[in-house]
């Protein structure tokens, strides 16, 4: 019986240094995994990590060599994408700035198309002048060699679309008539309105009359006032050379 | 019976004693040895994130490389295009 007792005490002591020897817990690992985690399970985990961190290491390099070979390939080729494009001006016998100008012209008129665009087609009459302008400077852009390159060639078809657009607005009629002196057939309201650029249609007359009528009333006042015996009874019947008359639309 | 119980006892100090070593003999990881292994684990983190970026970015710098071959190549046949105008418009105006 002693001898039970000395081998349980033995055993109670033995437990209890084992205990006071666990260190404490301060590590970020699963605390199951600690509390399992034996020498040797230890020693296997570490080998596997330290193998995963060399593997990882050897990759780095791979990758850091490939992307160094890379950027090389890429200042390559930029030097060659600028050679080319210096050949191609030589071909045309063109400079960089003459790439610039073309392109600042090409860009200053679409901008006057754009604006003229917008306008309503009375007023694009008007403006007569500045479309011919425009399209003269279209036909002068792609007289010069410049006009050769892909991009600049593009884009002169963009400004030729756009002036197509802009001319397709302009009325086909006048907004205005001057009136002229015509010997063997006077120009009269009733004949204007019959012109086929302005209504082509003679009974139309009233619309220029009305249009006009301060203009006309007034001129036919003083020829009144002028005139001793007036051969012309209504102001509408009366109008004078040179007078620039409004065509309503 | 005296023989029984003395074969018990014997046996029953032979287990404890027993049981006392294998408790006593299980070894496990000292405070630097688990530092060591936390060091280790850090570091392979820290490449495998360090490894997913240098592949994004190798794999921009192929897209870009990849871009750029393609703009080459329209310079390249632009310019082929202007030398055979060039040619024409030459070959055109000595006849």
């Amino acid at each position: 019986m002693k001898y039970i007792g000395l081998v349980l005490f033995s055993v109670c002591v033995l437990f209890s240094s084992v205990q006071a020897e666990d260190p404490v817990w301060r590590y970020q690992m699963n605390p199951e995994e600690y509390d399992t985690m034996t020498l040797e399970s230890y020693e296997v985990i570490l080998a596997a990590t330290l193998a995963r961190e060399k593997e990882l290491k050897e990759q780095i390099a791979q990758e850091q060599a490939q992307i160094e070979s890379l950027r090389q390939q890429l200042t390559d080729i930029d030097a060659q994408i600028a050679a080319v494009i210096q050949e191609k001006y030589d071909i045309l016998g063109i400079t960089e700035q003459d790439v610039i100008d073309a392109e600042n012209e090409i860009a200053s008129i679409r901008q006057e198309l754009e604006l003229l665009l917008g306008l309503t087609p009375e007023e694009l009459l008007k403006r007569k002048a500045d479309i011919d302008r425009n399209e003269a400077r279209i036909n002068a852009l792609k007289e010069k060699p410049v006009s050769y390159l892909w991009r600049i060639r593009d884009q002169i078809i963009e400004l030729e679309d756009l002036l197509a657009r802009v001319k397709a607005n302009l009325p086909d009629k006048l907004a205005e008539y001057t009136v002229r002196l015509i010997p063997e057939r006077r120009d009269c309201l009733y004949r204007i309105a019959e012109y086929d650029e302005i209504y082509g249609d003679p009974t139309q007359w009233p619309q220029i009359y009305r249009a006009n009528k301060s203009l006309i009333d007034g001129s036919y006042d003083r020829y009144l006032k002028n005139v001793e015996e007036p051969k012309y009874s209504r102001p509408q019947d009366l109008i004078f050379p040179g007078q620039v008359l409004d065509i309503p639309r | 019976m005296s023989k029984v119980f003395a074969i018990s006892r014997y046996v029953l100090v032979g287990s404890f004693v027993a049981m006392c070593f294998m408790t006593g003999c299980t070894k496990r990881p000292s405070e630097e040895q688990l530092t060591q292994l936390e060091e280790a684990r850090a570091a392979v983190e820290s490449a495998e994130k360090k490894l997913a970026e240098l592949r994004e970015e190798r794999m921009n710098l192929e897209s870009q490389l990849s871009q750029k071959q393609a703009i080459l190549q329209e310079h390249e046949a632009e310019r082929d295009d202007l030398r055979e105008k060039m040619a024409a418009r030459e070959s055109g105006g000595t006849e």
